[in-house]
């Protein structure tokens, strides 16, 4: 059974970049549809792009910590 | 070779190094990268409160309060400096669309 | 463990070992490969300099070139874009950052070294020097009620204010511990890769394949030098912002 901890980690991971990825890359496809519409609330945009991408990204980390955590101390 | 590490008199500042910055650039490259370490600051931000809360809980014995205490204080951090960053970003923006 | 199963283990070239055993009023000071590896890229770094500046012509040529070019950038590119004009008695903290984590990690590639900022203790050393200069900047800057009333908001209720201290110091030290989190993952992550390229020869025993692992360690190898310039161009450019962030407070 200890062998589980290590499948349960890399699902996690695993699932944590799917997901991640497949977020980011929705949403700067999105971003750039409405760029090319009104270019000229192209800045604001990638503000809100930016930041999604780092609530994002943080989402995706906090996976890693929690893999870690289990990979570490189990 | 020796003589290298003799020479401690005042190190110059090299000739070419007194140059005038350029006025033209815009800061913005420079916020892109702080919002590139933005992810991993809320991450590390939180795990700093944990930790923190963890090791005070050991040390007064008052386990789990000060953990959780230490997570929301956290996570408050990380929204803070996200907070922070965006109302900088909207006021350089501010202050170039009144220039333009 | 996984030495057993498999007979290579990628991590095992970063577990530290002392090489000198040091123990004052026990505390464990002992010498091992991260801290003389420091030490030689220090030694490196400093006897660069102090050999160029002893030497120095007016009329720049060789190393004094590169030097120059070097700290020029530094000066140009980070301190006064993202600082400004304030910023320039920040510039030696700054340059002696960036070449000492770009000289660490470039002697991490020579085979048989270690990389000493691959371990997430001397990154975060770096990271608590940075927090503590930040802050005595800004409190030198300001003084000490005026820094500390510069993270307040207006219109904040006083009740509030010792529940913003504990938040304001985990933000604070959260800025450089990412930086030092970054930093070491990204070494620590190209090493393994480069690793685990040459046990892979190792492990398959045959001579055909080998080439292709040769392959991938060159190219690995030639990455991590711009991976080396990325992270400590990186560094220091946002070292130089959380300065930026001390000295222009809003008030």
């Amino acid at each position: 059974m200890e062998g589980m901890t290590y499948v349960g980690a890399v699902i996690g991971i695993a699932l944590a970049a799917f997901g991640g990825s497949l977020s980011i890359g929705w949403l700067v496809g999105k971003t750039m549809e409405a760029m090319s519409r009104q270019p000229e609330v192209a800045g604001e945009l990638r503000t809100t792009m930016l930041i999604s991408i780092a609530f994002i990204e943080a989402l995706a980390l906090y996976t890693l910590v929690v893999a870690l955590l289990l990979v570490m101390t189990k | 070779m020796i003589e290298v590490f003799v020479c401690c008199e005042s190190l110059p500042v090299p000739t070419g190094v007194s140059l005038k910055p350029d006025k033209k650039q815009d800061n913005s490259w420079y916020m892109l990268r702080r919002y590139a370490n933005l992810g991993i600051e809320m991450v590390v931000s939180v795990l700093i409160g944990a930790w923190g809360g963890n090791s005070l809980d050991k040390w007064l014995g008052t386990r789990p309060w000060l953990l959780l205490l230490g997570f929301i204080f956290g996570a408050a951090a990380g929204f803070l400096n996200m907070a922070r960053l965006i109302a900088a970003t909207e006021k350089n923006r501010n202050k170039e669309k009144n220039k333009a | 463990m996984a030495e057993e199963s498999k007979g290579i283990d990628p991590l095992h070239h970063f577990e530290l070992h002392s090489l000198f055993d040091l123990h004052i009023a026990g505390i464990d000071f002992s010498i091992n490969q991260a801290v003389l590896w420091t030490w030689i890229a220090g030694a490196v770094v400093f006897s660069l300099f102090a050999w160029t500046a002893a030497t120095r012509k007016r009329y720049p040529k060789g190393k004094q070139n590169l030097v120059e070019s070097v700290l020029d950038f530094l000066m140009k590119e980070i301190v006064l874009k993202v600082i400004g004009e304030e910023g320039r008695f920040i510039f030696p903290f700054i340059a002696t950052l960036f070449l000492f984590i770009l000289t660490s990690s470039l002697l991490g590639l020579i085979p048989g070294s270690f990389t000493p900022v691959a371990n997430i203790n001397v990154t975060a050393g770096l990271a608590i020097m940075v927090f503590v200069t930040v802050q005595a900047v800004g409190v030198k800057r300001h003084g000490l009620v005026g820094y500390l009333k510069g993270f307040v908001p207006p219109g904040v209720p006083s009740w509030i204010l010792p529940l913003m201290l504990p938040i304001e110091f985990i933000g604070q030290l959260a800025k450089p511990l990412s930086l030092a989190i970054r930093l070491f993952a990204n070494m620590l992550a190209g090493h393994i890769v480069i690793l685990v390229f040459l046990s892979l020869i190792i492990l398959l025993k045959s001579i055909p394949v080998t080439p292709l692992p040769i392959v991938g360690v060159v190219i690995m190898s030639a990455f991590e030098i711009f991976v080396a310039l990325i992270q400590s161009f990186i560094f220091s450019i946002l070292t130089a912002t959380y300065f930026a962030a001390a000295i222009h407070m809003e008030h």
